[in-house]
């Protein structure tokens, strides 16, 4: 199977020289779904954001896409971000709009027609089972609904490869896997490439994807 | 980028509108006092202590106005007299500010400022004088020019001015941009480079700068043709405002100086972008 990400000889530490990953290698297939587990402040941010090249990596390389991202300039940068959906792990707060018009306002940014955009928005919502609350603000939402609507904003631009950042965090059990059964929904249905990372090493097994640890800026592949 | 500047206009009423009127304002007013003192030291001829213009009548033979020219010469008042054709006027050989005064006329110029408003009595009692424009002391263009008190009170005006509209154009670029922060970063992370964010941004900030330019553009205008039916009044005051090419360059000056005040703003303002689209 073909690549979507590729990870070899990847360390980064801090300018404090606090090491938090040490000679990395990870590779995830296409369509697949990557749980990272770690403890708090193991590096499973830091790791998403050398993804997405919003860090730079101090040695190692990395590929995403066949696309190598320690390489590229910012607007091929730019172009490969396109492809990516991404959940922060800090909710965004999009003031003043609801669910849907919040949607439609990434997807007209990134240059879509608004019909085009209106459709795409729907879409995503009835995927995430968020359609009943498209014309309501998120901060109205509760904590579980507040996560869905942000993996819908990552996922409306039909992204290849989606990374979400903690997710289910503060979430109870049953809002935890609402998110996570949503975002099941979305890898099956579009055969989503998805890297969730998470604290708790017993969530990937519930969902029969594979997981690897991250400890002490090792990964290890997980049972 | 332009649904991006859309949605940033709409959203104004709520956020930034404040500081935005307030920074075009000030603007205005700098533009204003700008103008004012770019008119008064305009190297216009026209509107000096001491100078009359004596519009002549239409119907003077030429054998008339030699009369005229040569009694008026003899007056003691009078150190000089210049006759000018209205058509060296009209075509800018003389530098005079009554752009069209529609006669041939004198240009008179006296011993001692202080006669001129006798002198102009005495003018206007001769047969074939039209009207007689004469400027007086106390004048805006005198006011302006008189001292240097006045000088550094208008460059002080200048600056306070030119800098409120600065911060002011600034701060609510600023604070639009943290009230964005999580459709900025949203953006960013979809692959809307800084670039991308920040032009709209910039485009806002013109806003107030392009509407006081246009405002001064519009007073101009207007200044300029009620000075054409105020023409003695206006000659008095400020005589470059009766020229189309020093309004025409002053309005121009004016727009370029408001867009620049704005983009200067804004570009100050989009400091706060680079934080607002990290994490």
């Amino acid at each position: 199977m073909t690549l979507m990400i590729q990870v070899s000889e990847l360390s980064f530490y801090t300018d404090e020289g606090r090491v938090i990953l040490d000679n990395v290698h990870l590779r995830v297939e296409w369509g697949e779904w990557l749980f990272l587990i770690g403890p708090p402040g193991a590096g499973k941010t830091v790791f998403l954001q050398l993804l997405v090249g919003e860090l730079q990596p101090r040695r190692g390389q990395i590929l995403v896409n066949e696309r190598n991202v320690t390489r590229l300039g910012p607007e091929r940068l730019r172009q490969l971000r396109r492809t990516m959906g991404i959940v922060p792990q800090q909710p965004l707060v999009l003031n003043q709009r609801t669910v849907m018009r919040a949607l439609i306002f990434k997807l007209r940014a990134l240059g879509l027609p608004q019909d085009e955009a209106e459709r795409r928005a729907s879409e995503t919502l009835e995927a995430l089972g968020l359609a009943g609350l498209a014309s309501r603000p998120p901060q109205e939402l509760a904590p579980v609904e507040q996560a869905l609507v942000q993996i819908a904003l990552a996922a409306c631009n039909d992204p290849i490869l989606l990374l979400a950042d903690e997710p289910c965090r503060r979430l109870e059990e049953e809002g935890t896997h609402a998110v996570l059964g949503a975002l099941d929904r979305l890898h099956r249905r579009k055969r989503l490439t998805m890297v969730t990372t998470a604290e708790d090493e017993g969530l990937a097994a519930k969902f029969g994807t594979r997981s690897v640890f991250l400890r002490d800026g090792r990964l290890e592949e997980g049972r | 980028m332009m649904s991006l500047f859309g949605e940033l206009l709409r959203s104004l009423r709520a956020r930034s509108l404040g500081p935005l009127a307030l920074g075009g304002l000030a603007l205005v007013l700098f533009l204003m006092l700008l103008a004012l003192f770019l008119l008064a030291w305009s190297g216009l001829g026209g509107g000096e202590q001491g100078e009359l213009l004596a519009l002549l009548d239409p119907q003077l033979t030429t054998g008339q106005v030699d009369q005229l020219y040569l009694e008026i010469r003899e007056w003691e008042e009078v150190a000089r007299v210049e006759f000018i054709f209205k058509e060296e006027v009209k075509a800018g050989g003389v530098k005079l500010a009554v752009p069209d005064p529609g006669t041939d006329l004198f240009r008179i110029s006296l011993h001692n400022p202080r006669e001129a408003a006798a002198v102009g009595e005495r003018l206007r009692g001769l047969a074939g004088i039209g009207r007689v424009i004469a400027s007086r002391r106390g004048s805006l263009k005198e006011i302006l020019r008189s001292t240097a008190g006045m000088h550094a009170l208008t460059l002080a005006l200048l600056i306070v001015l030119g800098l409120l509209s600065l911060v002011n154009i600034r701060s609510a670029i600023r604070s639009l941009i943290i009230s964005w922060r999580g459709e900025l970063r949203l953006l960013y992370l979809a692959g809307v480079g800084p670039r991308g964010l920040g032009t709209p941004f910039l485009l806002l900030a013109l806003l107030p700068g392009l509407g006081g330019g246009l405002v001064l553009v519009l007073g101009l205008y207007v200044a300029h043709l009620w000075g054409q039916s105020h023409l003695e009044a206006l000659y008095r005051s400020l005589p470059a405002l009766l020229n189309s090419t020093t309004v025409l360059s002053l309005a121009l000056l004016s727009l370029g100086m408001g867009l620049g005040v704005g983009l200067l703003g804004g570009a100050w303002g989009l400091v706060a972008l680079r934080r607002a689209i990290r994490p």
